[in-house]
């Protein structure tokens, strides 16, 4: 492959997140089966391509930027390695999502205590000090929230999903999310409530 | 329907997830309920904040080493099970070839060579009991109580 070459095949794969082979565009499953075959080059497409939705429900998760990455990256490696017991029938990121979440909860699980990082290096705050205190009121209730409402929080606000695609990739019912998502909310909005005059 | 049931439907249609008729439900119910009126308002609110809650992007330079960091991370651990295969080889084999030395030397005493191969049997029993443990952990107790 010439340089040129190599470098349009990459700009294409960060652009578009398209892999080309031989002129051929390949859809996700076969760069899949490609992958299956130890192909790291067509795992490169889907890392490029899901990196940073892992990240972002990665850091819902453990709430930290560094462990996010750290953990999204390990997720890959995992991914890859237990890639010959993915059925390619099947979309990649729920199996995919479903690990990570795992590896998330291991995480949490093994941290003797939670390193509570400044809101500013997750968020994204205005000048004025009340959106800050907020946010901040919020995103330490999203924290203490349990597994399956912190899930479909993360899902659904920062990942704009709908009910349909969070039961797919958690597995669950819609009807489930649903409620996880109504109960959830009700937690947060009493957490809330102070900034609003929301009673319970 | 009652209360509850309208709450409900009032988070899934912020959610975006009502069909029409079930819009005209909730409109309807409105009307004549203060309560859930409330709850509406409320969960409007509750919206508006969640909707202004965005995370922070990393640097752009931490999506280009991405990849990067990625692939060096598993051709490491590649390097570091071929290396441990191979010290493993290389110990058992190397192991054989003593015990084999050990016994065919008629020099060594008995009790000398009993007491070496105990030494080496037991090394042998304690390495595969910690392997094994170690596999136990890792498919049965790890992820015990971790939601699949």
């Amino acid at each position: 492959m010439s340089e040129e070459t190599a470098l349009q095949r990459d700009l294409v794969i960060h652009g578009g997140g398209i892999l080309v082979r031989e002129d051929k565009v390949l859809s996700e499953k076969e760069v899949l089966e490609l992958v299956k075959k130890g192909d790291r080059e067509a795992y490169q497409e889907i890392v490029v391509r899901y990196m940073k939705r892992a990240y972002y429900i990665a850091l819902g998760f453990v709430q930290n930027p560094q462990d996010a990455m750290d953990l999204s990256q390990e997720s890959f490696i995992r991914a890859f390695r237990k890639i010959k017991s993915f059925n390619t029938q099947m979309p990649f990121f729920p199996w995919f999502y479903r690990l990570m979440k795992n590896l998330c909860i291991d995480f949490l699980k093994r941290s003797s205590h939670f390193k509570e990082v400044p809101l500013e290096e997750v968020h994204v705050l205005k000048e004025e000090r009340e959106d800050r205190e907020l946010k901040e009121v919020l995103w330490r209730g999203i924290e203490k929230l349990p597994m399956e409402q912190k899930e479909v929080v993360i899902l659904r606000y920062f990942q704009q999903m709908s009910y349909q695609e969070i039961a797919e990739m958690t597995g669950k019912p819609a009807g489930t999310v649903m409620s996880s998502l109504f109960y959830a909310k009700k937690r947060l909005k009493k957490i809330i409530g102070g900034f609003f005059g929301i009673r319970e | 329907m009652d209360h509850q049931q309208i709450k409900k439907l009032i988070s899934s249609y912020y959610d975006g997830e009502l069909d029409e008729e079930q819009k005209k439900i909730i409109k309807k119910h409105l009307e004549d309920c203060p309560e859930c009126q409330k709850e509406f308002e409320e969960m409007g609110k509750f919206e508006e904040v969640m909707s202004k809650m965005e995370l922070k992007k990393p640097p752009k330079e931490a999506w280009k080493i991405y990849w990067t960091s990625v692939y060096n991370r598993l051709e490491r651990r590649i390097g570091w099970i071929l290396f441990s295969i191979g010290v493993m080889i290389l110990l058992f084999f190397g192991g054989y070839k003593m015990v084999e030395e050990i016994i065919k030397d008629p020099s060594i005493s008995f009790l000398l060579k009993a007491g070496i191969l105990a030494v080496l049997g037991g090394v042998v029993v304690l390495l595969v009991s910690l392997i094994r443990e170690q596999l136990f952990v890792r498919k049965r107790e790890r992820y015990k109580e971790v939601e699949k």
